[in-house]
């Protein structure tokens, strides 16, 4: 399997630096929450001690005079999704391995492109210059992520001998395992992939167990799992730039109900049903805002999805001044109707017998009543209708 | 003798709506309301727009007799009252 590992090493970083050159000079620490803790995702070149995974309070103790700054996930993600797109324009086999690594199949797509250079090529035009990419090719994944890791960047990289050799020297820290794995191979003195290649497999595997098989396998340079492509979802997105920022939340649904008008116009969302919205918002001096909404029944029509989202949002505290909003329609249907149940009414009858039921089992008589017409003809009004108990 | 229909005795509750409702009412000499007390007002009967007279179930011990008045009064509401023939007592009732 022949594949090419994209590589874009602290993408975070470098586009917090895009936002802000005098990060630059500086060393950042690009921090997440998670609950009450603040975790580092990304953090300078420079600052060769923090990891991502530290608390913030670790990260900061060995890196004191760094700068924290709050990850702005949405956006990263948005970039990230982009040059997957790109990617996937030149091969149609593309796997997200996480933010900022993408495994992209080169199989069988030579002849398309003339030669393996003129594709590695594209591959590296497809992400932009200032995000300095590294390209690494090579048979399965691992060897081809090693290879991404030897190159500069904007270069790729092949290694030319034979993939054993290649991988020999590496640490075995580059291994994707758990930390504690790789510090107990430390512990046994197996320090490089090589150490671990000379050992057979059995006593590797004895005492690590599934994980041993795999990590004796990368060391010989050989990894045979698959790629797995990611899922190109349809997606309808509308969005709106605020003439001011807006703080209040009727303002917010006015924009809403205008892009939900202008994707539900499109012709392409004819007869067609949504499952998920997602808001994106940018806030003023603040980390892009996001919102993702589940519709529980497919929406297919404007003010059936404006009222669920305004019931989401219902309670919501505005993050800050918004200054544009996007809207996404995702999870679209692909048949133009919805089903509907042949028993519907029978179910509904069901359900409410049973409610019934409990109903007299709590209160000791069935209290639902209909009004029945008894005599419509008579002339005496009190004969006509009368109310009777309801038992369906 | 009345047929067992076989069904099972049912528990269900069964009420007639638009029952009669108590009335005061001052006539003239030819029986038409003069004034309807309402919610403790009385309220003057500005016009009568309709009259008819009931007779029904007159195999009962109670027939129904009864000489029906749609008025309207105060403020353009309609109402519509009876006078039962057989005990001159007068009631509401909506049409």
């Amino acid at each position: 399997m022949h594949v090419a590992c994209v590589l874009i090493d602290h993408l975070p970083f470098k586009l917090e630096v895009r936002r802000d050159p005098g990060l630059r000079k500086r060393r950042a620490i690009i921090v997440q929450r998670h609950g009450s803790r603040r975790i580092v995702l990304d953090a300078s070149p420079s600052a060769h001690s923090v990891f991502p995974g530290m608390s913030l309070q670790e990260a900061l103790a060995c890196c004191k005079d760094a700068v924290p700054i709050e990850a702005d996930s949405a956006s990263y993600e948005q970039e990230f999704s982009t040059i997957l797109l790109r990617l996937g324009d030149r091969s149609p086999v593309v796997e997200s391995a996480g933010l900022g690594y993408a495994y992209v199949g080169l199989d069988g797509l030579q002849d398309t492109y003339g030669s393996e250079e003129k594709l590695i090529e594209l591959l590296l035009q497809a992400v932009p210059p200032y995000l300095g990419t590294q390209i690494g090719v090579s048979e399965g994944k691992f060897p081809a992520y090693l290879a991404a890791l030897s190159a500069g960047p904007g270069r790729a990289h092949k290694p030319t001998q034979r993939l054993t050799e290649y991988v020999a020297p590496w640490s075995v820290d580059v291994l994707p395992i758990e930390w504690e794995i790789k510090t107990r191979l430390h512990s046994f003195g197996l320090n490089t992939l090589g150490q671990v290649a000379e050992r057979s497999i059995g006593p590797i595997q004895a005492q690590f167990g599934k994980v041993g098989a795999r990590i004796w396998h990368l060391a010989q340079g050989i990894d045979d799992t698959p790629l797995i492509p990611q899922r190109v979802e349809e997606e309808m997105k509308e969005s709106l730039t605020f003439a001011a920022p807006i703080v209040e939340v009727t303002a917010l649904f006015v924009a809403v109900d205008n892009l939900l008008g202008r994707i539900f116009a499109r012709i392409e969302m004819r007869g067609r049903y949504s499952r998920m919205a997602s808001l994106e918002a940018t806030v003023y001096n603040k980390p892009t805002w996001q919102r993702r909404v589940i519709f529980k029944t497919p929406v297919g029509d404007r003010s059936q999805a404006l009222f669920v989202i305004k019931a989401s949002l219902e309670g919501v505290a505005m993050p800050g001044p918004l200054e544009d909003i996007s809207l996404t329609l995702g999870e679209l249907t692909g048949e133009s109707g919805q089903h509907e149940s042949l028993f519907r009414d029978v179910r509904q009858r069901q359900r409410l017998g049973q409610a019934i039921s409990q109903l007299k089992v709590s209160q000791g008589r069935n209290p639902i009543y209909q009004i029945r017409e008894v005599e419509p003809w008579s002339r005496i009004p009190e004969r006509r209708v009368a109310l009777v108990t309801y038992d369906p | 003798m009345v047929k067992d229909t076989g069904k099972a005795s049912s528990s269900g509750y069964i009420r007639s709506l638009n029952q009669p409702i108590d009335v005061s009412v001052k006539i003239d000499e030819t029986g038409s309301p003069l004034v309807i007390k309402l919610r403790g007002r009385w309220l003057k009967v500005e016009s009568v727009d309709d009259r008819w007279r009931i007779d029904d179930e007159w195999w009962r011990d109670e027939p129904v007799s009864r000489n029906y008045f749609s008025c309207v009064v105060d403020e353009g509401i309609k109402v519509a009252v009876f006078q039962n023939l057989g005990t001159k007592q007068w009631y509401r009732q909506r049409m």
